[in-house]
């Protein structure tokens, strides 16, 4: 998370190389992953479960995804930072929804509840930032804060079902989400507060974080 | 036959009440949960019954089971009774079966639907 902007100023060549493969990798297990989510779906064909894979699609590839591409297609940066965390929120609300709610029944309301609760994490930061309420980085700190939040939560969730019933997947799935979330959140804060790392180090902190989180998303789902 | 959703019958349920293994094992599990090795001491019965009763009752969802980790950091299984009540109904020349279990909490749900999905 807190993804700059993709033309990086101050950083060597050899950084902004590392963010490029870094951003290919992604984008390829990122593939790889909803590919895996789809094909589960396809075989159990149940409701929750169908939740649950768009939910890992939206929270972990499409986000990657979106922070990768839309910053290269020239938009601005805190803008698209905050559209690629709430498209991972909506994706949370998806896998909490699974869990909590009653996917069997699905219902419609719920369903718009969790996108316009997308809609307004998106927007709210904007508008409080217009109205000059809080200056551009907070609001994105803000968003991300939330989003890591959400994120430790879900995997939490994840270690317990691991501790109880000793489920490997589960473990991986925990550890790929705090990546994830919480991971790429702290590692952004921490680098760019404690030390002098230019916009392309941060960048690679961040991209390394989210790549190693969704290469454990998809150990968990393929691994025997 | 109306069947539960885990494929039980009024047979399937007569097969239990006969079964007095099933039968103890269920009663042992629903007051606090038990490892096989209690079980065993429990129900007065060897330890391939046990495990054979339990699997089976597992696999009609009437038996949850959790991992637990003992001193000597070794694994093993606790078992609790999911079953609440069983209702027969004799409609229109059929037996219509419907079990209320014991609701899954979200940990469980979790691992079964991402489990599901690999």
């Amino acid at each position: 998370m807190n993804w700059p902007d993709f033309t990086v100023e101050g950083g060597s060549i050899a950084a902004g190389l590392l963010a490029m493969s870094l951003a290919v990798a992604t984008i390829i297990v990122g593939i790889w992953v909803t590919y895996v989510t789809y094909r589960g779906y396809r075989q159990s064909d149940d409701q929750p479960t169908l939740f649950l894979a768009v939910g890992i699609a939206l929270a972990f590839a499409v986000h990657t995804f979106a922070r990768i591409v839309f910053p290269t297609v020239g938009a601005s940066s805190p803008l698209t930072d905050t559209a690629a965390v709430a498209i991972q929120i909506v994706g949370l609300g998806f896998i909490l929804y699974a869990v909590y709610g009653r996917p069997e029944h699905a219902d419609v309301r719920i369903l718009g509840g969790v996108v316009l609760g997308g809609v307004f994490v998106f927007l709210a930061p904007i508008i409080a930032v217009e109205r000059t309420v809080v200056d551009p980085t907070t609001a994105q700190d803000g968003v991300n804060a939330f989003a890591a939040l959400v994120g430790g939560f879900v995997a939490t969730q994840a270690y317990r079902g691991y501790r109880r019933y000793d489920s490997r997947p589960m473990l991986l799935l925990a550890a790929g989400l705090l990546l994830l979330t919480v991971g790429s959140f702290v590692g952004a804060i921490v680098v760019s507060t404690f030390s002098t790392a230019s916009d392309a180090e941060v960048l690679a902190v961040v991209g390394g974080s989210e790549l190693a989180g969704l290469v454990l998303v998809l150990r968990s789902l393929t691994q025997d | 036959m109306g069947e539960d959703r885990n494929g039980i019958t009024a047979k399937t349920v007569g097969e239990l009440l006969e079964d007095e293994y099933a039968r103890s094992i269920l009663a042992e599990t629903s007051t606090k949960p038990r490892s096989a090795a209690e079980l065993v001491d429990r129900c007065d019965a060897s330890s391939p019954t046990v495990y054979r009763r339990v699997e089976r009752l597992e696999e009609l969802n009437l038996l949850k089971s959790e991992q637990k980790l003992d001193p000597d950091g070794h694994h093993y299984r606790q078992f609790s009774a999911r079953l609440e009540q069983v209702t027969i109904k004799l409609v229109d020349g059929s037996y219509q079966v419907s079990v209320d279990r014991a609701e899954e909490d979200a940990v469980e749900r979790f691992t079964k639907i991402y489990e599901g999905l690999r």
